[in-house]
């Protein structure tokens, strides 16, 4: 199907007085846009520093309770033991006790205030601990060989044998 | 009251053809034009001003074609001109600056018409007894008999609705190119399709258009001869 001329003009003319009319003058509205100072910059600077001092202290209280509050740990499933002599017929039928495979473990972090200054306790402690050992002078190098080993020398004899004696036969000796 | 039919085409309805050959060429940027925009980019609000000035209705218009509501073409015709002067700064000269303004409107008429979902062609269209401005008015013919004049009207704003419940797709091709503000290839860059593929969606919206308004206009006939 093909539009005639005349009535596809009557369309078009009817699209296009649907975006004709009277425009804005958008001129002043825009320069008005333009020149409007942005919301964070018609606040007075009394109102800007009560609003940082306050954002401050919230934060330094966050921070301070995050690093106080408690850590909760997590359940911690306790590893099984099997008892070398146990009867693996018992473990399976005996019932599980329920608090004896999770842990439920709370630390609390504490702080361990260390004084420059040690006190009596520590002083006394410090006392009673040994001397400390006596180091070899490592640019000697004689003073960390060891000691020559002391043992006899081996005395090698001559060996000496007997003379072998023969008798003559018929003596009570006989020979041997 | 009896009263005889009156018969009339959509050809009757006048001024038709003149109206779209007054299209706005595209060129490139006329000193003056440069001048402001340099002046624009070095942060001279007045200088800007004059842009707002020399492209508002083209802006105007695109946004109504989009949205079909003046009073929100307007809100994003003036938020399409603060989003420009902000991003004045990167623009870099390579497409003419009404191609690129066009570009900004339209997409924030489109995010608009998401946003809220505009069923625009559903409203109901303004009339001249309320007093409000109805472009569809200048169509009849100031000659013509007054019967005439309000069938030409009626068929007018008939045609209005069928336009309206077209597909968006066909609905913004054809209310582009009629507008006369903007040439074929100014439509495919705004709508992101080939020129060729702009051409016959307007044909098919014309087709469309003028199919239904037969179908209606038969209905009409009949309903008043009952």
């Amino acid at each position: 199907m093909t539009v005639p001329e005349t009535s596809a003009a009557s369309i078009d003319a009817v699209a296009r007085q649907m975006t004709d009319g009277p425009g804005p003058d958008l001129r002043h509205r825009v320069a008005a846009r333009l020149t409007a100072r942005p919301w964070y910059a018609s606040r007075g600077p009394r109102q800007w520093s009560i609003a940082t001092a306050a954002a401050a202290t919230i934060a330094i209280g966050a921070l301070t309770f995050a690093l106080r509050a408690p850590r909760e740990v997590g359940p911690i499933a306790a590893p099984d033991v099997t008892l070398p002599g146990a009867a693996v017929g018992a473990a399976v039928t005996d019932p599980p006790s329920p608090g004896s495979r999770v842990v439920h473990t709370t630390v609390r972090r504490a702080r361990v205030e260390q004084s420059p200054d040690p006190t009596e306790a520590e002083l006394e402690w410090l006392a009673r601990r040994p001397d400390p050992l006596e180091l070899a002078a490592l640019s000697e190098p004689a003073s960390i060989q060891p000691l020559s080993p002391s043992v006899a020398l081996l005395e090698v004899l001559p060996l000496s044998l007997p003379p072998v004696e023969v008798l003559p036969l018929g003596t009570s000796g006989g020979a041997r | 009251m009896s009263s005889s039919p009156v018969t009339v085409s959509v050809a009757d309805l006048v001024p038709l053809g003149r109206l779209l050959d007054d299209s706005v060429p595209e060129s490139r940027e006329t000193p003056q034009v440069r001048a402001w925009l340099d002046a624009a980019r070095a942060g001279d609000a007045a200088a800007f001003g004059e842009l707002v000035g020399l492209y508002q209705r083209v802006v105007f218009r695109t946004a109504l074609a989009a949205l079909g509501d003046r009073e929100d073409a307007e809100d994003v015709s003036q938020d399409a001109f603060v989003l420009a002067w902000r991003k004045l700064p990167n623009f870099r000269g390579d497409a003419m600056f009404r191609t690129w303004l066009l570009t900004i409107v339209w997409r924030r008429a489109i995010d608009r018409r998401r946003a809220r979902r505009l069923a625009w062609f559903r409203r109901p269209a303004a009339t001249a007894d309320d007093g409000t401005f109805d472009p569809l008015d200048a169509l009849a013919a100031p000659d013509a008999d007054p019967e005439r004049a309000a069938v030409a009207v009626d068929l007018a704003r008939r045609t209005r609705r069928i336009i309206g419940e077209l597909s968006p797709t066909l609905r913004d091709t054809l209310l582009l190119a009629a507008s006369g503000e903007h040439s074929y290839d100014d439509i495919g860059r705004l709508l992101g399709a080939p020129v060729g593929t702009i051409k016959w969606r307007v044909s098919e919206a014309r087709r469309q258009v003028a199919a239904r308004l037969e179908a209606t206009g038969q209905a009409a006939i009949s309903h008043d001869r009952t």
